[in-house]
């Protein structure tokens, strides 16, 4: 029996020291990445970005804040670091990050999500963030959320399984970018989506899947980010904006209590000294031509979208500043 | 709470009991395989089931025991048709209860809508046991086992008792009796199994699944191009999943000491469907042989005259009517839906035809191997036309209805015009459904069920972890170390859980 034990000893340290082989070559790869999202992740870890206007958010922010119209108006160098999939929680943990390597910016745009306010149960696409966990600002945001971040921090065997497909994937489109020397697929960040509007047969089906419409509230969790997101702000001497971004009139009308999330935000805003741009109103809800899904603007919206914030946030600082 | 067999918690679970297992002493190691067989059956079942299970062991031990004494024919036989009616009942009520529950059906496919009772886990298997138990007992086959302990580990062994392979008492009950002494080279086997169990589980059948169940949850929402490809796609995944647990369950068992009977030996390369039933979950087939085909047969035989069917030849006629009937009784047993109906009286339909038609096919093989000399292109013919059934046969088996299937079927050619939609129709049908499926993922999947069909073509009924018996170390090395990165790197470990244990 001992000679099987030590065989299985053998093999399991064979492959511990291969998986930190592959790990340090994944990782070194990755962190050579200067385009996509690991090129927006490298920036962030090398304290390359410092720009003066940060767009922070989930996958509103990725795709629907523009930072070359942005700067363009305001005059104020503008860089998106809102993540796909991500909750409020991931977003606080990865501007804790930001802050952390580079110099605090003056404007903050924190993208709301309405439907936003509940705990993330695990982390979307966990895979992006593991070559960045030795950052104890990033570790300490993300392991609050999944519990088990540890193993992967110190065991990199268990990174091989959850490096799945999309990293797989994501991986070797940016790497093979970057050694084609392909142009960016983000602009500083920003993910422009030109896809025609929204499908009305997966109109359709959303809506007869949720006839009833949608229900929302604010968890302890988020109303504790918030908090935490203001005193940040302080802290770096950030001014914040909340956003509120267009959705699509079909989607808000099916959200029950919307108008409630809104008045809390509105509420919080003014309590805190925060500037919040709604958008509910707006007129580009009204129009499927903006969105490719419900809750996300293509690039002609996106571009309406920031164009239309930039004057707002111009006015502002103008208003201001007389 | 649940163990997921082969899930991580289990893999931990099953090292300590290896450990205690050679460490506390050969007389008490089938005590303890007892233990956790009973504490394995107990968490993952409602705690009332563990009185199903000691109502079924003990009366089942009882009535053999019973059986085994009486010297009268006439009692042995009643004593073996009641222990036989008192568990089909058992299984019936369970299985097919919701039947008396909610009215009967229309033409869609639940025969029955799930009822408040659920099946205990391994119910279907365990019967089966039984059964094949009493009857080797009354046809003396084997003697009744006298320890209540040993008989009870052998009909609630945890690691067959989900799914399988349903081990005849003649092969585990001696097993069970035995005492283990570690050996270097079957804990070694076993773990190569294992090993290549998990490769076929999470890195081929899971992946496959995420293209093949979405598709046939709602098949009305794609191209025949991407009904095609799942139907494929489905064959591989239900071999892989299926053959994939019994691998790990048989190498596990090598573990303990014990050798479990191959369920599949390359059943995709066989070249008729009676052939396919001597390669797929054999332990079922020849289950379904010895105590329900050829019983059927024989009672058929005594009662039709040589002379009595003018129109049919009359083995022909039995053979056919028993295998009919028998392919039914196995599809109702896989679960209460038409569709498992309709699946069990194609294969006993294929194997009728194939008994029909077996004289003008010999003629069609002769001239086509003499006047065509098609000898060798033959076998790969028919090993195509029998995969081709054996896919076709899985529709039924998988798809939610009658309804279901048969828009696959009749669908399966309505090819889009343009080659940009077949591609993106075959690839990633699901890019606008928010499935996080990827043409990268498809990729991987068909490369992995190539590899797959290259391995099971150059080990032709081998199993294929055997190949590396007479290997150098360093090439059995690097390919343990290829495969276990493999199914980290490619296995989707999403699901854990195997397509068979709901049967």
């Amino acid at each position: 029996m001992r000679r099987f034990f030590n065989k299985l000893a053998l093999f399991l340290a064979i492959s511990f020291l291969l998986s930190i082989l592959i790990q340090l070559a994944l990782f070194g790869a990755i962190r050579k990445i200067s385009v996509g999202d690991f090129g927006v992740l490298n920036a962030i870890s090398r304290g390359d970005v410092n720009a003066e206007m940060l767009i922070c958010g989930s996958s509103r922010a990725y795709v629907q804040y523009d930072p070359e119209i942005l700067e363009g108006i305001s005059g104020l160098s503008c860089y998106n670091i809102g993540i796909n999939g991500s909750g409020m929680e991931v977003q606080l943990a990865v501007l804790k990050w930001y802050l952390d390597k580079n110099t605090a910016p003056r404007v903050l745009l924190q993208n709301i999500d309405v439907f936003g306010g509940e705990k993330s149960s695990s982390i979307y696409q966990p895979y992006r963030y593991l070559p960045y966990l030795g950052n104890r600002e990033l570790y300490r945001g993300l392991s609050r959320i999944d519990k088990k971040l540890w193993i992967h921090r110190f065991l990199p065997i268990s990174n091989l399984a959850y490096f799945n497909e999309d990293f797989q994937k994501g991986f070797m489109k940016d790497v093979f970018a970057d050694i084609a020397n392909k142009p960016d697929y983000l602009y500083k960040g920003y993910s422009s989506r030109p896809r025609s509007g929204i499908d009305r047969i997966n109109e359709e089906m959303v809506l007869k899947d949720h006839a009833a419409g949608f229900h929302y509230r604010i968890s302890p969790e988020i109303q504790a980010c918030l908090a935490d997101f203001v005193s940040l702000c302080r802290e770096h001497e950030i001014r914040p904006v909340f956003v509120i971004a267009p959705e699509y009139i079909g989607f808000m009308n099916m959200q029950n209590n919307r108008s409630d999330m809104v008045s809390f935000y509105r509420t919080f805003s003014e309590a805190n000294g925060i500037d919040l741009i709604d958008y509910s109103e707006s007129e580009i809800c009204l129009s499927r031509d903006y969105f490719y899904n419900f809750t996300h603007l293509n690039a002609e919206g996106s571009r309406v979208f920031s164009k239309d914030l930039a004057d707002k946030l111009v006015r502002k600082i103008e208003c201001e500043a007389r | 709470m649940n163990w997921d067999l082969f899930s991580l918690e289990f893999l931990f679970f099953f090292a300590l009991l290896f450990l205690a297992y050679y460490g506390i002493g050969r007389r008490f190691q089938w005590q303890l395989l007892l233990l956790t067989s009973l504490t394995f059956y107990a968490v993952n079942n409602r705690w009332e089931y563990s009185f199903v299970l000691a109502s079924i062991i003990g009366l089942a031990f009882f009535l053999t025991i019973q059986i085994g004494s009486a010297t009268s024919v006439s009692i042995r036989r009643l004593l073996l048709v009641i222990s036989i009616v008192i568990n089909v009942s058992i299984l019936l009520f369970f299985k097919y209860l919701h039947l008396f529950q909610e009215p009967l059906i229309s033409n869609n496919t639940p025969l029955f809508t799930a009822g408040a009772i659920a099946m205990p886990l391994g119910l279907s298997y365990m019967i089966f046991k039984v059964i094949s138990y009493a009857v080797d007992v009354y046809r003396k086959r084997i003697r009744a086992e006298a320890r209540l302990g040993v008989f009870a580990l052998y009909l609630s062994f945890f690691l067959e008792v989900s799914s399988g392979p349903i081990d005849r008492a003649k092969a585990l009950l001696p097993q069970v009796s035995s005492l283990k002494s570690f050996s270097y080279d079957r804990a070694i086997s076993g773990l190569r199994l294992i090993l290549w169990g998990l490769f076929k589980k999470f890195a081929i059948a899971n992946n496959l699944a995420l293209y093949v169940n979405p598709v046939f949850e709602s098949p009305q929402s794609y191209n025949g191009i991407t009904l095609i490809v799942a139907t494929y796609f489905l064959a591989f995944q239900l071999y892989a999943d299926f053959s994939g647990y019994t691998d790990m369950v048989r190498g596990a068992a090598q573990l303990l000491g014990y050798e479990l009977p191959q369920n599949f030996a390359t059943p995709y390369l066989s070249k008729s469907i009676s052939e396919f039933w001597t390669r797929w979950h054999i332990t079922l087939s020849t289950w379904l042989r010895d105590y329900l085909f050829l019983p059927l047969s024989n009672a058929l035989s005594r009662r039709i005259k040589a002379e009595s069917l003018s129109f049919v030849q009359s083995d022909v006629a039995i053979y056919s009517s028993s295998a009919i009937v028998t392919f039914l009784i196995a599809g109702v047993w896989h679960g209460s839906a038409w569709t498992f109906v309709v699946w069990g009286l194609l294969h006993g339909l294929f194997l009728a035809f194939s008994s029909m038609t077996r004289k003008p096919r010999k003629l069609l093989r002769r001239t086509l191997i003499n006047k065509l000399g098609a000898k060798k292109l033959l076998p790969v013919i028919q090993t195509v036309i029998c995969f081709h059934l054996v896919a076709f046969s899985w529709i039924f088996f998988r798809a939610s209805s009658i309804d279901d299937s048969l828009y696959i079927i009749e669908n399966v050619f309505s090819l889009p015009s343009d080659l940009s939609t077949v591609i993106q129709d075959v690839a990633n049908p699901f890019e606008n459904r928010n499935l996080g499926y990827t043409k990268y993922l498809f990729a991987i999947s068909t490369l992995l069920v190539i590899l797959f069909c290259v391995a099971e073509l150059m080990n032709k009924g081998r199993e294929i972890p055997k190949i590396l018996d007479h290997e150098r170390s360093v090439i059995r090395w690097s390919a343990y170390l290829i495969l276990f990165f493999s199914l980290l790197i490619f296995g989707e470990f999403g699901s854990k859980s195997f397509i068979y244990v709901q049967f």
